[in-house]
């Protein structure tokens, strides 16, 4: 217990704030267009520390962010793969960082840390974990099976708030487009996120595009890693 | 209105903390380099409900790092596969009890 500052709890005595670490304040919210690939580019506001992106699913198609894009040393363009189906959607999207955003207010709370350092401001509008959920998806073992690799989670709130799928993966998978002579087409497949309902999203395996010829037996899954961590957040 | 706890409102009227959220600390942070894999004891997360994600920093056919936690460790795992390479990537560690 420090001996100092302020230590804050919910009514579940979950810590809110406290005088030692950070909160994430959000530094932009946008939205934009999203269709098949992964050269999709969403214009973040500019910064140079890592941010933490979060987005909504979409309810036709899966999505899922892939990384940043950085012009100088600053963090500028956060890149959505797309579903291989898809037409355009649109998506929606926030970011955060872990420093203050706002000059001092003049009203409200500000907690600093021994070191001085603010790690709570009032004016920020700040990262709220609304659920978190654990599990396993295998990647699919080939073309025939991306289809079937879904799981579908129950969360507070599909519609209106915003998700983060941990960790990125990628699995490519051939077929056979002409038997003779033989033509071969590798899809590299991603997990990503689609809306079921209000209060369900699906994270599953999407093919992002149609690639080139590496033959009858080009299976590749190591790029994906089963265990997947989804988090649910609110962002005000 | 909670007859305890920390209702906090921003300049506009939104409340932006309520006596329900979980707002997330970041207890810690580090870009790890493409290709290297590596590890950190937080000894203070013990017992302590924490959330941990990787985001890579580049794009076009890369790979970002996997995390996980065990006990109070916290490792990371460069990760490549065929035609993608490693890329530098952002880990995060949060608490949320």
């Amino acid at each position: 217990m420090s001996d100092y500052g302020l230590l804050l709890k919910n009514n579940s005595g979950q810590v809110q704030i406290d005088s030692t670490y950070k909160n994430f304040a959000k530094t932009g919210t946008g939205s934009g267009s999203i269709t098949a690939g992964e050269s999709n580019s969403l214009a973040l506001t500019s910064i140079t520390d890592p941010p933490l992106f979060v987005f909504k699913p979409d309810s036709s198609y899966f999505s899922q962010f892939q990384g940043f894009t950085k012009s100088g040393s600053n963090y500028t363009h956060a890149i959505m793969e797309g579903e291989y189906s898809a037409g355009n959607y649109t998506l929606y999207w926030g970011q955060f960082q872990g420093s203050v955003v706002n000059s001092d207010p003049t009203y409200g709370l500000i907690v600093y840390n021994s070191a001085g350092d603010k790690v709570f401001h009032s004016d920020d509008k700040y990262f709220v974990i609304v659920g978190v959920y654990s599990g396993t998806l295998t990647a699919p073992a080939n073309y025939g099976e991306i289809a079937t690799k879904y799981t579908d989670i129950t969360v507070s709130d599909a519609t209106n708030n915003y998700f983060i799928q941990s960790v990125y993966c990628r699995s490519i998978h051939s077929i056979q487009l002409q038997p003779s002579p033989p033509v071969y087409s590798v899809w590299p497949t991603g997990r990503g996120l689609k809306k079921i309902s209000s209060t369900v999203v699906r994270l599953g395996a999407f093919v992002v595009y149609s690639g080139g010829n590496y033959g009858a037996n080009y299976q590749k899954t190591d790029g994906w890693v089963s265990a997947y961590t989804l988090i649910e957040v609110k962002v005000l | 209105m909670a007859d305890y706890g920390l209702k906090i409102f921003d300049s506009s009227g939104t409340a932006v903390l309520d006596t329900t959220d979980k707002i997330a600390r970041l207890r810690y942070s580090v870009v790890a380099t493409a290709g290297n894999s590596s590890s950190t004891v937080l000894s203070d997360i013990s017992g302590k409900t924490t959330v941990e994600f990787a985001f890579g920093l580049a794009t076009g056919w890369k790979i970002p790092h996997s995390v996980s936690r065990s006990g109070t460790t916290i490792s990371w795992t460069a990760r490549t596969m065929d035609l993608h390479t490693s890329c530098d990537t952002f880990i995060l560690v949060f608490l949320y009890d």
